[in-house]
């Protein structure tokens, strides 16, 4: 009798081991810790209270897969209202973004792949931008700013909209009166309006060091650990809806090396 | 030429030879004055100023000075300058707001810009000179020079630059040379002295040789 206790116990336990192995083929298996590597040149032109900015990058990730690359230009400006608050408009186009869409579930085998049609989709975004900045001089080594930014985007390709907040505090080394090095810490957090099924799509904290190689030219370095959190795509989700929804945070370190070009006239 | 001819041309000379060792004031906008001792004369174009004179400028204001010896100099608005010597060692003294200086020809003998901390010796041909911001103890002297060069020196700590084509510096705190760098905001700089070549005002404020730290943007 108690042979049989224990051997009906083994098969409940075998079971539920095996259903949920079974339901966690159901939902894709993002790989965590890729790396994303980053390059960027941007200009940005002082005339008065207007920043007229352009901005080009490129972008590579998934380096042990097959590599994804990403693929932007931005331009713009900003007006500066009153000296702590610039409002900005950015339009840009962009390939090789992914989107949640872009999980394709493959019935036949149960398995999943990125859109084939991503790398070379061109997508239009529009972007409206409110940047508040304060000085901190009451902080050790005086020259602190501090930056509240808030962005809200919208992709034209989609209809998707989302909303960026920014804090970031830079510290301003100084030689002479001028600026040698800038070193930047902030967290990055995207908000979804219209789509995905978590609170927040994307954030991450990032550390920045810009050199100033010349008054008008700099270098720049960054590294964020980004987490994205991949809601269910429509092919996954959708009819005959076998499988189960999901919600899936995926981690990925990004590094960036950037130039920065900053005439005023 | 006649007797007549020679005395007349004489005479028209004498002016001249009397500004032979000082200089006169060729062109002023707004509210421009000169002293020597106690005695204060709105300024006039014409008058003849020379070692002793300090001349002034108010807001909005400007001066262009011709010295015998070939240099011009131009007064920013909110300035003060006193000539302490015109002649085979030409010298003025900076106390306030800013000053251009062309020289025409190849300079004979020194000339010099002085300020509270720093000395400006001229081996070219343009250069601008002005105080800045007084953040630390002593207020902040900034030069950068069009033609030439220029060696600007510390009398108090013996440290020495020369400031070629194109360049400027810092007199940090009027404590220490800054490295000559091309600076952007000296491109506004308005070099002419000459009023019959165009405008001779110059608006650029010092405010712009200061980084704004709320004025970043780097996406």
């Amino acid at each position: 009798m108690e042979k049989s206790m224990k051997k009906r116990l083994l098969i409940v336990v075998l079971a539920a081991a095996a259903a949920a192995c079974i339901e966690a083929q159901h939902v894709p298996i993002f790989p965590q810790g890729d790396i994303e590597l980053q390059s960027r040149a941007q200009l940005v032109a002082n005339v008065g209270s207007w920043d007229i900015l352009a901005e080009l990058v490129g972008k590579l990730h998934d380096l042990d897969s097959p590599i994804h690359s990403f693929e932007s230009v931005t331009v713009g400006g900003y007006y500066r209202v009153i000296p702590n608050l610039k409002v900005g408009a950015l339009v840009r186009l962009q390939a090789g973004a992914r989107h949640d869409e872009d999980v394709i579930a493959n019935q036949a085998t149960q398995q999943w792949d990125w859109n084939p049609d991503v790398p070379g989709r061109l997508e239009g975004v529009l972007m409206l931008d409110v940047s508040p900045r304060f000085r901190l001089d009451f902080l050790p080594g005086a020259d602190w700013v501090l930056m509240l930014k808030g962005r809200y985007i919208y992709n034209t390709f989609n209809g998707q909209m989302s909303v960026l907040a920014r804090p970031e505090l830079t510290w301003f080394w100084i030689q002479g009166r001028d600026p040698f090095l800038n070193i930047a810490a902030g967290y990055e957090i995207y908000f979804p309006l219209n789509f995905g099924s978590s609170l927040i799509y994307q954030s991450y904290p990032w550390l920045s060091l810009l050199y100033h190689a010349t008054l008008e030219v700099g270098i720049e370095l960054t590294a964020a650990y980004k987490t994205t959190t991949w809601s269910t795509s429509t092919s996954w989700g959708g009819p005959p809806n076998l499988w189960d929804s999901y919600s899936t945070p995926v981690h990925t370190w990004a590094f960036s090396l950037g130039v920065v070009y900053t005439p005023s006239f | 030429m006649s007797a007549a001819l020679c005395a007349a041309l004489l005479l028209s000379l004498g002016p001249v030879a009397a500004f032979a060792v000082n200089g006169q004031i060729v062109y002023t906008e707004g509210d421009v004055s000169w002293r020597n001792g106690s005695d204060t004369h709105d300024a006039a174009i014409g008058d003849a100023v020379g070692p002793g004179d300090v001349i002034v400028t108010g807001p909005r204001s400007m001066a262009v000075i011709d010295l015998t010896n070939s240099t011009t100099l131009k007064l920013k608005e909110k300035t003060t300058l006193a000539i302490d010597s015109i002649g085979e060692a030409t010298s003025v003294r900076l106390t306030a707001g800013g000053v251009f200086t062309s020289i025409a020809h190849k300079l004979t003998g020194r000339f010099s810009v002085n300020t509270q901390t720093a000395v400006a010796g001229v081996r070219g041909t343009e250069f601008f000179m002005a105080y800045g911001k007084t953040i630390d103890a002593k207020p902040d002297v900034w030069l950068c020079v069009n033609s030439g060069a220029v060696e600007v020196s510390i009398p108090e700590t013996g440290q020495t630059v020369i400031v070629p084509k194109g360049l400027g510096i810092n007199i940090v705190g009027g404590a220490a040379i800054t490295p000559p760098k091309n600076y952007p905001w000296t491109r506004k700089l308005n070099w002419n002295v000459d009023p019959r070549s165009g405008t001779v005002d110059d608006r650029t404020s010092l405010e712009q040789a200061y980084s704004d730290l709320l004025n970043q943007d780097y996406d």
